[in-house]
């Protein structure tokens, strides 16, 4: 059971930033009823239970850390099993999540939203789908960032060496917007039922804003889209990484049109952000030998910006305009951390067992 | 008005003070462990620093390397006690 502190209201925001226990904004005071409501929503009859553990930091996120971090973030309790779900996604061995919290590259912890429950909950996959006024949006990545400063102690300038940072630190989450058929679902695409709900969380950079506005051809759209992800001053380029393309609906509508399948997309995109290596060496950028990175172009001189198709996360979201999409590229190539999906478990579903000790992760890959 | 909250964070429990393992007398040649961490020129950087101890020491020293596949992983178990037992001293930490 979480120590408590006994204060007079008015200064509830004063004591909770004196001590680091804020993101920089002011945040709801977590009382024990409203944590209870949100343990409530995921049948928590035990609130210690462990969602996950970072032995590289001796320390583990609890369902009861994680409800009083979502209440300070905002969260309304239907909201909490979607940071549940995100939370033990961050615990996958494949996220490394120590690394992630740690690096001074700068992570965001971006969680897409696959599914029934984004709806029901009111998230917003369309018109400003990364940008502010969604309360579901902003406080569920809030929380994610709430629980990674106070729970698994990333403090910036200390665990947390992010040497820039960027404005998806505070909060970067977001729902997909089904696609028209033939094309499936996120989760769908994943492995996962129809039915289901999912969270993917990936380390994100900023989001980078694609237009193309001026042509209906699939092909033009996405390969001007490659020729940004194979970009020489994104940190993966040319060594194999990974990231989230999101296709606006005009973008995703001209893809359908024309018979793409979102397989052929992922091909072509993959296909078109191979870099040739004199492309790279000509801008500046020296390639690494020796070195963690394998740098050595294949026969035709080219080296992959993404590790294959597959790790082209493909989500459609936002709203109709003059012709917008958006690349969140992963923060780091796929060697050091990768993405990671859960299901959302639905209200009233019990917790999986993971034993006494919690879902242990491992120090890292 | 006073109202109740919970506390977000996770108190530490106090470290304990740590005692420095007792200094053995190296042999006339010693080993000394580097593990790389895999970035760029990280091995370079210290065989250079493995290559400064020995002329501080004024003795000549061997070199027993591991590399990390990436930056962000860590060495095996099995490795690190391969490398204690094989090393008189081992540089173990390195940033970017």
């Amino acid at each position: 059971m979480a120590d408590q502190l006994v204060l007079e209201e008015r200064d509830v925001q004063e004591a909770f930033f004196d001590r680091g226990w804020t993101d920089g904004l002011p945040i709801m005071p977590p009382t024990p009823e409203r944590v209870r409501a949100m343990l409530d929503v995921v049948s928590a009859h035990d609130p210690d239970v462990l969602i996950g553990y970072l032995p590289a930091r001796g320390c583990g996120v609890t369902l009861e850390k994680a409800a009083i971090n979502a209440v300070m973030a905002g969260c309304r309790p239907e909201y909490f099993p979607v940071v549940v779900a995100a939370l033990e996604a961050m615990f996958d061995e494949a996220f490394n999540l120590h690394t992630v919290l740690t690096s001074t590259g700068g992570a965001g912890l971006c969680a897409v939203v696959s599914g029934p429950i984004a709806l029901e909950i009111g998230m917003n996959a369309r018109h400003n789908v990364l940008g502010q006024g969604n309360r579901a949006n902003a406080t569920i990545g809030r929380a994610l960032r709430l629980v990674a400063m106070n729970v698994l102690d990333s403090r910036p300038g200390e665990s947390d060496a992010s040497s820039f940072g960027h404005p998806g630190k505070y909060t970067f989450c977001f729902a997909e917007d089904p696609p028209p058929a033939p094309w499936r679902t996120l989760h769908e695409e994943l492995g996962y039922a129809p039915d289901d709900t999912t969270v993917t969380v990936v380390p994100a950079e900023g989001p980078h804003q694609l237009a193309q506005q001026l042509t209906d051809s699939a092909a033009d759209v996405l390969r001007s889209f490659a020729s940004s992800i194979r970009h020489p001053t994104w940190f993966c380029t040319g060594k194999g990484g990974h990231g989230v393309l999101v296709l606006g609906p005009e973008h995703a509508g001209f893809c359908i049109a024309e018979g793409w399948s979102q397989s052929r997309v992922r091909e072509y995109v993959y296909e078109h952000a191979r870099i040739p290596a004199a492309e790279l060496v000509a801008a500046g950028t020296h390639l690494e030998t020796g070195a963690q990175h394998s740098m050595s172009p294949g026969a035709d001189g080219r080296l992959a910006s993404l590790r294959s198709p597959d790790d082209l996360l493909l989500v459609t979201a936002g709203g109709e305009g003059a012709g917008w999409s958006a690349w969140l590229p992963a923060w780091a190539p796929t060697i050091h951390a990768y993405r990671a999906t859960r299901r959302v478990r639905p209200a009233g579903e019990p917790l999986p067992e993971c034993g006494p000790d919690g879902c242990l992760v491992p120090l890292m890959r | 008005m006073k109202i109740t909250v919970l506390r977000p964070d996770q108190p530490q429990p106090a470290s304990a003070s740590v005692e420095l393992a007792p200094r053995r007398p190296l042999p006339d040649r010693p080993v000394i462990g580097v593990i790389s961490n895999g970035k760029p020129l990280a091995k370079e950087l210290l065989d250079a620093l493995a290559a400064e101890i020995g002329e501080r020491l004024g003795r000549d020293v061997d070199v027993e390397r591991l590399a990390k596949p990436s930056a962000a992983s860590v060495i095996g178990a099995e490795e690190a006690d391969v490398m204690a037992v094989r090393a008189h001293v081992v540089i173990s930490g390195l940033g970017d």
